[in-house]
């Protein structure tokens, strides 16, 4: 293996991920050292889309909870990085990612928004039926002239690839993908739409203007 | 108080019948020194303590101690040894007189004008100014007066005898004539008698080199420094001291210049680069440095990228043609690909040969040596693998990790807030769902459109406006 800590230049590689957090509402038969006033037991988690293992690339993970938790920093140097709690309150985690040393790169970070409660149109069905919550964001890491041996890390197998259909598993897709395309799309043709509209309509105003001044 | 006292007082008897015996006589401490007059009676004042500081005054002096015994003067008559007459003169003397040399005679002195025979005159002295007799005449005043020059020619007063012209000698001529002949008889003396000089006598000789000529000017220059005015010796002194400036100026002049050169000069080349300015020239010089540097690899001395970078830069330095430009990229890229990697040498060399022709001439070493890499580790990966690992090119790249979703652009606040407001309108979420490069490429995409349609309104509303004023102008 040719050593490299050699940036590639001009090259830039990605690789999509997903974090975010699971919550369940506590039974009665829960554990007796669980604190009264905790409703939920919640899970913030980082993976990768399709069973992917990140660790190959992401040495550790730190989530930093809420401070009133004792050793409110969590470090997770192994997968599954996930941390497991009990509360009763949403808060923001952060979740630093750390890379493996020949990255030679510095941690990300980002903000997930612990979600207990359910949401959205059927809050009230999910809630009658003790449901699990979640709430999960696709995203992907992109590194811009990675080293050399990061490059042959990222390479080795083949899993930046998203699965083709959507399932309860794994909301995220190619079909999802495809779906936000096609919004997108939609989008940019009803704005281009209005623009030329609007383009015509100054092409008249001008006209009138210049009309009116040679009066 | 004593027991008697006591006793006395309480009318008890005495203890010890002993009246007869006197109480003992009291003991009165006497001091080393008397004291005298006032002394005496601030001790009675202060008691036993004396003052601290005692001044004591020498009223009267102390003996003086004579080492003589007392003797009588007398009056006595003495001579002078240093006198030619037999003068007798009267002094007063202590004690016995004993005729001693008279203590001053040490002093008279005289000065040893040479004295001289007609013959030696006739030899050497003569000269036609002068008569022997004047000259006699001189020697003896010199004689007289110990050749105090100034008192010399001011008694000097020759009567000439009839048919001698009246001699009117300055000062200089009279100095000239006296130091001419005592250096004429020196000479004569020294050979007649064989007797080579004393250095003390050479330069007693070369001490009378006297020039008449010279003494005089220096007398004249003597006189007129004497002379000057204030004015004068002002503006002297102004004169010297910018001459000394100018001096100081033109010396550092020199001095700037000298360093200079010494700037421009160096590096030293040892040879001529003449040679390395054709296109041979050229190639022999990236020979060499191959050479040298497969050297310095094989002795295992880490490269002196330093020497050689100035080398390789100040090669292009020289004219600049096409041909050159190329031969000295590939003397570069040769020298890059050594440098590299040693086991893979040749290989390198050779996809570095290839590259240059692609790329243009003026590529800095680095991105070349980068490209060269990025290339090989890229060819390992199929080109349809692509957009399976996520890979892609980019001319210019940031280097460094982030997260996609961070990175969509920003407007200012207020058009961001109207290009959501939109965004809303249409349906799309401001956060979104899957930022994939495809989708985010698509959302910024959207965003500018965004932009651009109120631009347009903007536009289109003012341009409105402008039509209704003109309107109900014209109305």
């Amino acid at each position: 293996m040719s050593g490299g800590s050699k940036r590639l230049k001009n090259l830039q590689i990605c690789r999509p991920f997903v974090y975010g957090n699971m919550a369940v509402p506590l039974k009665e038969d829960r554990s007796p050292d669980i604190p009264p006033d905790h409703t939920h037991s919640w899970t913030v988690f980082l993976k990768g889309v399709n069973g992917d293992d990140l660790s190959s690339f992401v040495k550790r993970v730190v989530f930093k909870l809420h401070e009133t938790y004792p050793n409110s920093s969590r470090s997770i140097e192994e997968p599954p990085f996930e941390v497991t709690e009990t509360g009763w309150g949403e808060f923001e985690i952060s979740i630093r990612v750390y890379f493996v040393a020949e990255a030679s790169e510095k941690n990300v970070v980002m903000y997930h928004h612990l979600k207990l409660h359910p949401y959205g149109p059927e809050a009230e069905q999910q809630k009658s039926d003790g449901a699990t919550v979640t709430s999960m964001q696709y995203d992907e890491f992109v590194f811009n002239e990675p080293t050399e041996s990061l490059f042959e890390i990222l390479t080795k197998k083949s899993n930046a690839v998203l699965p083709a259909q959507k399932s309860m598993m794994v909301p995220f897709s190619i079909q999802s993908e495809n779906e936000e395309l096609d919004r997108l799309s939609d989008a940019h043709t009803k704005v281009q739409e209005n623009i030329r509209r609007l383009t015509e309509r100054i092409h008249v105003l001008e006209q009138e203007k210049a009309a009116l001044q040679s009066l | 108080m004593s027991s008697a006292d006591i006793r006395d007082m309480l009318d008890l008897p005495s203890q010890v019948p002993s009246a007869g015996r006197p109480p003992p006589a009291k003991r009165i401490k006497t001091d080393g020194k008397k004291l005298d007059g006032i002394h005496r009676e601030l001790h009675n004042l202060l008691g036993e303590n004396t003052h601290a500081v005692t001044v004591m005054q020498n009223k009267f002096k102390e003996k003086p101690n004579w080492m003589q015994k007392p003797s009588p003067w007398v009056w006595t008559k003495f001579k002078n040894q240093a006198r030619k007459d037999d003068l007798e003169l009267y002094h007063w003397v202590r004690g016995t007189p004993t005729n001693d040399e008279y203590p001053f005679a040490k002093f008279d002195k005289q000065v040893d004008v040479p004295t001289f025979s007609k013959e030696e005159y006739d030899k050497s002295l003569a000269d036609t100014a002068w008569t022997p007799r004047e000259t006699d005449y001189l020697f003896d005043l010199c004689r007289e007066y110990d050749l105090r020059w100034l008192v010399i020619q001011d008694r000097y007063d020759y009567e000439p005898e009839e048919n001698e012209p009246p001699s009117i000698r300055t000062l200089e001529d009279i100095k000239e004539r006296y130091y001419f002949c005592c250096r004429k008889l020196m000479e004569l003396r020294r050979d007649a008698s064989g007797v080579d000089w004393t250095p003390r006598d050479l330069e007693l000789y070369n001490a009378m080199n006297f020039n008449k000529d010279k003494e005089i000017m220096r007398k004249q220059y003597l006189e007129r420094l004497l002379s000057r005015s204030p004015a004068e010796i002002a503006e002297e002194e102004r004169l010297i001291l910018e001459y000394r400036r100018l001096q100081e100026s033109s010396k550092k002049l020199v001095q700037d210049r000298e360093e200079l050169l010494r700037l421009l000069e160096s590096p030293q080349t040892a040879n001529s680069f003449t040679q390395y300015q054709s296109p041979q020239g050229l190639s022999q010089l990236a020979g060499n440095i191959l050479a040298s540097d497969k050297n310095r690899r094989r002795k295992g001395v880490p490269e002196p990228a330093a020497q050689v970078g100035p080398v390789a830069r100040a090669v292009p330095g020289t004219p600049n043609s096409g041909a050159h430009t190329q031969a000295v990229a590939q003397a570069q890229q040769a020298h890059v690909a050594g440098v590299q990697n040693g086991v893979h040498g040749m290989k390198q060399t050779q996809q570095a040969g290839r590259t240059p022709a692609q790329a243009a001439p003026a590529v800095s070493k680095a991105e070349l040596a980068q490209s060269v890499t990025a290339k090989k580790v890229v060819k390992r990966v199929p080109p349809g693998e692509e957009n399976l690992y996520g890979i892609s090119y980019h001319d210019k790249l940031v280097q460094g990790v982030y997260l996609r979703s961070t990175k969509i652009s920003t407007l200012k606040p207020t058009v961001q807030t109207k290009v959501a407001s939109i965004l809303a309108e249409l349906g799309i979420a401001p956060k979104l769902a899957m930022p994939t490069a495809k989708v985010c490429e698509r959302y910024e995409a959207l965003q500018q459109a965004i932009n651009l349609l109120i631009e347009t309104k903007k536009q289109a509303d003012k341009l409105d406006h402008e039509v209704k004023v003109l309107t109900s102008a014209n109305a």
